[in-house]
């Protein structure tokens, strides 16, 4: 850690820095975040595609930002590798009640990490933020996965 | 490849901007810009309201802080239990109980409490004979115990129904923990005189409670378990001091964490006792009436200027109690005035 680190680490949060320090020493299974030199509260997240979804064998790339009043705001986390999902739109936002009216200040990065693992696993096209996924989805589920698949292979690779 | 451009709005700074972020997000970053294409199809984001709509301030929202009960006598809820005895459909009432002065243990059966006539207790059963224990911690009561074996459960005398279910302030089993009041003040223990009146022996079971008695009752059912047998469950528990009937009740996330909570660099581990939301200091404020006690005094101010939900269930905060927590752990049970 260089001085300008130490000297942002300072101003952290000691609850951040626990965060911080357990995502590093005891990362969830599939799940990485690792926060950015530049700036300790933006972090480079990889979740690996779940097993038995339409994800699975991708890495996905999202950022996670801790606002200032982290952690009475939620994180704001966004996908930065392409995914085909009834809840995540085109730019990447994430359509999770957490993320939004649900937060709650007990939730931690982890928990919200797995919870977007989670959305991988289990799509809800019936709260979509993608309305012509979602809608594919609903309409034709068997060929919306089939999409999920390619989108997965092609651009999910790492 | 296979990435998104980064969030830009005309005329707004990003939420993210690319990573690595050009300058300090410290600086970029400004919570309440409105975000054109996020306004239309998810709520925009407010500050320091979870993402809901503001809320005017909750006037009932204050801290309160508790005072501490000396609770003489205590029947551990997770020893109660029943013993077969050698008679079918009998069963020997069992459980742990500590008491830091004298006391004496009754037992009542399908018994009705009158909370109007100082919680004194009537069954059509007579109560088996009151018996006392010296001051102790961990004190068995069970068959062995001398007089012990009389107080029993008889599922053949008794309507299962009655052994199974609560009405009208009528318990299928009722265990009530006396001793003599410590008063602490110098009137109490000046009032030698009226000392000699002072003998548990001399009540009658389940008379009306008087001021000098400080007692704890155990209300409780007979379930039938899984494999058949009969067990005993604890409904409730209230105690009694100074002439006040208290319930008591179990405040959620008040265990203490052994030494194998404490990680290498001193601070206890996440889960451990400390606040949720800073997670350095210990917790030691109780959200009402969920009794979730997850956070320090100083977030849980904070958290009721933005928010009255609690952070553990969500459910509305209608007040907030600040236990002081002495060094060394004292009774891990809050108390609230019963009816």
């Amino acid at each position: 850690m260089n001085a300008d680190q130490a000297a942002q680490a300072a101003q952290l949060p000691r609850r951040i820095i626990k965060e911080t320090q357990k995502l590093l020493s005891e990362p969830a299974p599939g799940i990485s975040a690792s926060p950015s030199e530049e700036n300790l509260r933006y972090f480079n997240v990889m979740i690996l595609g779940p097993q038995q979804s339409p994800y699975e064998g991708g890495v996905f790339k999202l950022e996670l930002f801790l606002p200032e009043d982290y952690p009475m705001a939620p994180p704001k986390v966004r996908f930065l590798t392409k995914i085909y999902h009834p809840n995540i739109d085109k730019l990447g936002r994430i359509c999770l009640d957490i993320l939004k009216d649900k937060w709650s200040p007990a939730l931690q990065i982890r928990t919200v990490l797995l919870s977007i693992q989670a959305l991988l696993s289990a799509p809800n096209p019936d709260d979509p933020l993608a309305d012509n996924v979602a809608k594919h989805w609903k309409e034709n589920e068997k060929e919306a996965i089939a999409t999920a698949k390619q989108w997965t292979a092609m651009y999910a690779q790492g | 490849m296979g990435q998104y451009p980064p969030v830009m709005m005309q005329n707004t700074p990003s939420y993210y901007g690319a990573a690595p972020p050009p300058q300090p997000y410290q600086a970029v970053y400004r919570p309440p810009v409105p975000m054109p294409m996020q306004q239309q199809q998810q709520q925009p984001y407010m500050q320091n309201q979870y993402g809901q709509p503001p809320r005017p301030p909750v006037p009932t929202q204050e801290c309160q802080t508790t005072a501490t009960i000396r609770n003489q006598v205590n029947l551990k809820k997770p020893t109660l239990a029943l013993a077969p005895t050698g008679q079918p459909g009998v069963f020997n009432i069992t459980f742990s109980f500590d008491a830091s002065a004298p006391c004496r243990v009754t037992t009542f059966v399908c018994a009705h409490e009158d909370v109007r006539r100082a919680c004194k207790i009537t069954s059509p059963f007579p109560p088996a004979p009151a018996i006392s224990f010296p001051k102790g911690l961990n004190h068995k009561f069970s068959a062995a115990t001398p007089g012990g074996a009389s107080h029993v459960v008889n599922t053949v005398r008794a309507s299962a129904r009655d052994l199974t279910s609560v009405s009208n302030d009528t318990f299928p089993v009722i265990i009530r923990l006396e001793a003599v009041l410590e008063d602490p003040t110098p009137a109490g223990a000046a009032g030698s005189s009226a000392d000699g009146a002072r003998m548990l022996e001399g009540l009658e079971a389940g008379c009306e409670l008087p001021q000098w008695v400080q007692s704890q009752t155990t209300y409780a059912k007979l379930i039938k378990e899984d494999d058949g047998s009969w067990g005993l469950r604890v409904i409730k528990q209230k105690i009694w001091v100074k002439g006040t009937a208290y319930e008591l009740q179990e405040i959620y996330g008040m265990e203490q964490k052994g030494a194998n909570g404490t990680t290498a660099d001193g601070y206890e581990d996440v889960d451990g006792n400390e606040c949720v939301i800073c997670m350095s200091a210990p917790r030691d404020t109780t959200a009402l009436p969920c009794r979730h006690m997850c956070m320090c005094h100083a977030c849980a101010s904070a958290l009721k200027t933005q928010t009255n939900k609690c952070p553990i269930c969500r459910n509305e905060i209608e007040s907030l109690l600040h236990i002081k927590i002495n060094s060394k752990p004292a009774a891990g049970a809050g108390v609230t005035a019963a009816s």
